[in-house]
């Protein structure tokens, strides 16, 4: 609890990429190691000061779990109302996923089962093709947050 | 196969009698009628035919496989960016005194987030390397953009002192916002903003969360010392602006 943890880098430095490659024209603008490090810095602390007015708002509530609707309170609070829109359109995705994965343990279907049924599910719709990339976040994540324990 | 077709063709004509019941029962049977009717000698022209009619499914699928294809390395690029460990986040939320217990939604959206939050400071830093005509971004462009804009008032102790934090971690663990103040340490950097004609209000005195976390309480007099308060012209026009 008392040990500082830091946001990976290497995420940061293609979140930071991505957004390089978006904005700017010429696509040749790169970050430097202690600008990265900055960045990373800015991104806790961010989630610091989110975490701590969220919470403030969930115990004016007199609750004990922090939930989504504290956080978009704790947005507005913190002049970040902007956020407020597309944050509620990823979550809406993320619970379409984990309903559409509940779905496919509750059958107990094997793996190539599951990855043909994706595959005819992209060929139908473009929100299911979404939500196969957010399925390879999700094992991305837990396959780096095994690692952080680790140490 | 088309010469089968063909002797099928002629077998059937010659055991039917009566030729106006052929295209009744087979539809096929009426192209190759009509075509042998009107055309006896020109055979060549129906494996020219069949040619075309089997070449236009295919290049429809064609079309439409690859248009797929565009669209879901698309999907799965744009959505690879986006990753952040809940775990890690989950770790450095509960640093936060008083923070116990967080549903997997909110950090599923506290991870959205910060990637957001991320990408405009990315922006607005990128600005800052273009003025100055670079195109590497140093940590003196982030801290200049966290100078510029006012939502970013809680990053400004933390950037501009970020040294003593680094050294500070070995010893207190998770720096505390409230520990990273100091008069001394403010008052020389609040001289700037008069110049940038921008006033940065402090976020605390502005929502009024003061009660209940001692670090607000040892923020909020801090703050407000140095600068007067935030008025909402000079957030409107810098946003303005900035947009």
């Amino acid at each position: 609890m008392s040990e500082a943890e830091e946001l990976p880098r290497s995420i940061m430095r293609r979140v930071v990429k991505y957004k390089l490659s978006r904005c700017s024209e010429d696509g040749e603008i790169s970050v430097s190691k202690d600008g990265l490090l900055a960045f990373s810095e800015s991104g806790r602390i961010f989630i610091h000061y989110l975490s701590a007015t969220a919470n403030d708002i969930c115990k004016e509530s007199k609750r004990q779990i922090i939930n989504v609707e504290n956080v978009f309170k704790a947005l507005e609070e913190t002049e970040f109302p902007e956020f407020v829109c597309p944050l509620k359109a990823s979550l809406e995705e993320f619970r379409k996923k984990n309903a559409r994965k509940k779905v496919v343990v509750s059958k107990g279907k094997e793996d190539e089962p599951k990855k043909k049924r994706k595959l005819e599910g992209e060929s139908s719709d473009k929100g299911e093709g979404s939500e196969k990339g957010e399925d390879n976040d999700k094992g991305e994540d837990s396959d780096k947050g095994v690692s952080g324990d680790d140490q | 196969m088309d010469q089968n077709q063909h002797d099928r063709l002629a077998q059937e004509a010659q055991y039917q009698s009566n030729p106006m019941m052929a295209p009744t029962i087979l539809p096929t049977q009426t192209y190759g009628h009509s075509l042998s009717s009107s055309y006896p000698r020109l055979h060549p022209y129906d494996p020219q035919a069949m040619y075309q009619l089997r070449q236009e499914p295919l290049q429809q699928q064609l079309t439409n496989f690859w248009a797929k294809k565009r669209q879901e390395i698309e999907e799965t690029t744009s959505f690879k960016t986006h990753s952040l460990p809940l775990a890690r986040i989950k770790k450095i939320m509960k640093g936060e005194e008083g923070v116990r217990m967080v549903s997997a939604e909110a950090s599923v959206v506290f991870a959205k987030a910060c990637e957001m939050f991320m990408m405009e400071l990315t922006i607005r830093a990128s600005g800052s390397a273009e003025e100055n005509q670079r195109k590497i971004i140093k940590k003196c462009d982030v801290a200049s953009a966290i100078s510029r804009t006012d939502v970013f008032d809680f990053l400004v102790d933390i950037v501009s002192g970020h040294n003593k934090i680094m050294e500070q971690q070995g010893f207190v663990g998770i720096p505390r916002i409230g520990t990273a103040l100091t008069p001394t340490e403010n008052v020389p950097y609040y001289q700037m903003p008069p110049h940038q004609s921008l006033v940065p209000g402090p976020p605390y005195g502005s929502s009024g969360m003061v009660v209940g976390m001692p670090v607000h309480y040892q923020n909020h007099p801090g703050l407000q010392t140095p600068t007067m308060g935030p008025t909402p012209n000079p957030q409107n026009s810098s946003r303005d602006s900035d947009s």
